[in-house]
Formats: C-alpha cells, structure tokens, sequence
C-alpha cells in the first residue's frame, strides 16, 4: 500500500515537473500565416487591430490627391520630400495605449512611400530625439571639433503635422453582452496654411461578455 | 484538420506586370488604364475549384495612383449563404522580389454578394502584386 502510494506521488510530481517545462505550458510562436485572423481574445485593442487600422489608414492617405499635389510641389520647388511631425494624439479609452504603436507603423509605410520624412526635432510635448538639441548645447565646447557641431538655423521645420484621437464607447446589447467600438481618428495638416489636408477614421467594433473589460 | 488545410490558400490571383492585355479565357478581360500600366508581360492564375465553386474572382484592375500601385479585385459569392474568408497582398519590385506583404486580412461576403476589394502599394518600387484568398482559419 505504502509503495503504491509513493509510486503515485511519483507519477504525479513527474507531471509537477514536465508542467513546467516550456513545452508542456503551451506557449509558442504565432505563425506569420496565423497573425491578423485570429479570433479576438480581448475587447482592448490588440495587436492584429492596431496592425489592421493603421493599414487602412496608411492606404487612405496614400490613395490622397491633396497629399499628392503637395508632394509634387515641393518635389518641384525644393527637390526634397514632405516633412513631417507627429503632434497631440488623444486617448479617450479606458486603455494605457502607448500612440507609437499605431502612430510607428504609418509612419514606416510613410517613409517607404519615398514621400515623406519624419522629423524628430519636433513632436508636441518636446522633441522626440532630444539628441538634435543637446548636440547643439557643444557650441564653443572646446573638446568637440566644431566643424562637426551643427550649425544654427539648420534643422527643417515641418510641412505637415499629424494628429490624432483615439475614441472608446461601450454599448450594453440587449443579449447581456457588451459592444466597445474604437475610433481612430486621424488628421494631417498643412503647418503653413493650418488647413488638414487628409483625415481618416477607423471603426474596430468587438462584442463580448459584460464580465469581460475593455482594458 | 486536412479538409482545413484542403482550403487553406483557396486561390491565389497572381498579376506579373499588371497585365491587362490577356484574361485567361474563364475570366473576363478588364480594361485598364493603359497609360498607367508600366509593363505587360505574362500573367497567370492559380485557381483553388472548391472554393472557386463558391466564391470566385471575376475580375480584377491595376493602376499607378500617385506612383503607386493600386490594385481592385473583384469577387463574386456564387451561393446563397454568407462565408467568412481571408485576403492578403503581396507586392513584388521588377525583379520579383518580395517588397512588402499585408497580414491576412478579414472578409465576410454576403450571400450572391459581389465584392470589390482594394488595396494600394506603399512602395513605388513595387510593380507587381500577388492576390491571395482563403476560407477563413
């Protein structure tokens, strides 16, 4: 009785122990194959969501004649693409969104359209890169060569400005469930004119239990 | 598991050179712009018949919109039930390399629905693109 006992400890702490190898805790990669059609696990905003609206986004504006006119103009004027910088982003949701999620991938796909460059000098709240600043604090620091400190008056001022806000609302539905719809709402304006050149929206809506929090 | 896998990549559409100058004979030809067509070379598609059974492309177009490739593809639900499907694009340069590519992306199309599908390049480096559908994973 006594051995059998033991022998089933055994068996169970065996189990203990391959639970907590790696494997056995079912963690793994999500396959590129998988990635943006996956059922929601969450009503927050995800991955896969902010993937998808900043997709649409960017398509929007690239599809923008306005942005388009704009481009050439300075393309003709100055031979150089449009300058821009990453201002307020507002978030009305019940998340901790960190903006550079959404806001990095349209900006990579802004920058591989060859149309636009993002300044970092800039940004509301500060600049983003503080090194542009700081490096022009060694003016006259005899240890620097000067040669290679920037000179004054040559960072370039923005041409456009994009703004945002991110919008939550939450629904009751009449089947006990919840509704959360999220609006990402973007604008880009003309810094020169103040007039918003583009302006996209996009509606992720989920619905779940109302056991569940959209955080 | 296999009867998935069966419909796993149902369709792949795939345009080299954004031809408009031959349709394969199933398919009707679509005019395109011919101005802003950069190259006509070879074309072909891959079809999947189960799913082409039920959700078939019918036709698709390609254009150059502010130097970037634009394409539209249409598809046309032949039943009368809704299905749930995915779509991506993969965009290719002139030598066929891979630029860049969208996550798969969700369908829903109605029953008799047909569905035009658009999607834009963010790289004027990409000439080419390539159409995948399936049955939703």
């Amino acid at each position: 009785m006594k051995k059998s006992t033991i022998a089933i400890s055994f068996v169970i702490g065996a189990f203990i122990v391959s639970g907590c190898t790696a494997t056995a805790t079912g963690v793994q990669y999500i396959d590129e194959e998988k990635m943006g059609t996956s059922t929601p696990v969450t009503l927050g905003l995800d991955y896969e969501d902010i993937n998808r609206a900043s997709l649409k986004l960017v398509n929007s504006m690239l599809r923008s004649s306005y942005l388009e006119k704009m481009y050439e103009n300075k393309k003709r004027r100055e031979g150089k693409p449009l300058v821009l910088m990453i201002s307020d982003f507002t978030n009305d949701t019940t998340q901790r969104l960190d903006i550079d999620q959404i806001v990095k991938k349209i900006r990579i796909a802004l920058l591989n359209s060859g149309r636009f460059i993002v300044t970092t000098a800039v940004r509301a709240g500060g600049a983003e890169d503080r090194a542009t600043y700081e490096l022009r604090k060694l003016r006259k620091n005899e240890e620097f060569n000067q040669r290679t400190i920037a000179k004054k008056g040559t960072i370039i001022a923005p041409d456009l400005s994009l703004s945002g806000k991110i919008i939550q609302r939450v629904t009751e539905l009449p089947n006990g469930k919840q509704r959360v719809d999220y609006y990402i709402q973007m604008s880009l304006t003309d810094t020169n004119s103040g007039l918003a050149f583009w302006e996209g929206e996009e509606v992720i809506s989920k619905a779940g239990s109302d056991k569940s929090v959209p955080w | 598991m296999i009867k998935k896998i069966a419909t796993l990549t149902v369709i792949a559409f795939t345009i080299l050179g954004c031809a408009s100058s031959s349709s394969p004979s199933t398919y009707p030809a679509h005019k395109s712009a011919s101005n802003v067509l950069r190259s006509a070379t070879n074309e072909y598609i891959i079809n999947n018949i189960p799913l082409d059974y039920k959700v078939s492309i019918v036709g698709y177009n390609s254009r150059f919109v502010n130097n970037l490739l634009e394409v539209q593809v249409d598809l046309k639900n032949h039943k009368q039930r809704q299905y749930e499907l995915e779509y991506r694009v993969r965009w290719f340069d002139d030598s066929g390399f891979e630029v860049e590519s969208t996550p798969w992306l969700p369908l829903t199309i109605n029953a008799m629905e047909f569905r035009s599908i658009r999607q834009i390049a963010h790289s004027p480096k990409v000439e080419s693109f390539k159409f995948y559908i399936r049955a939703k994973q």
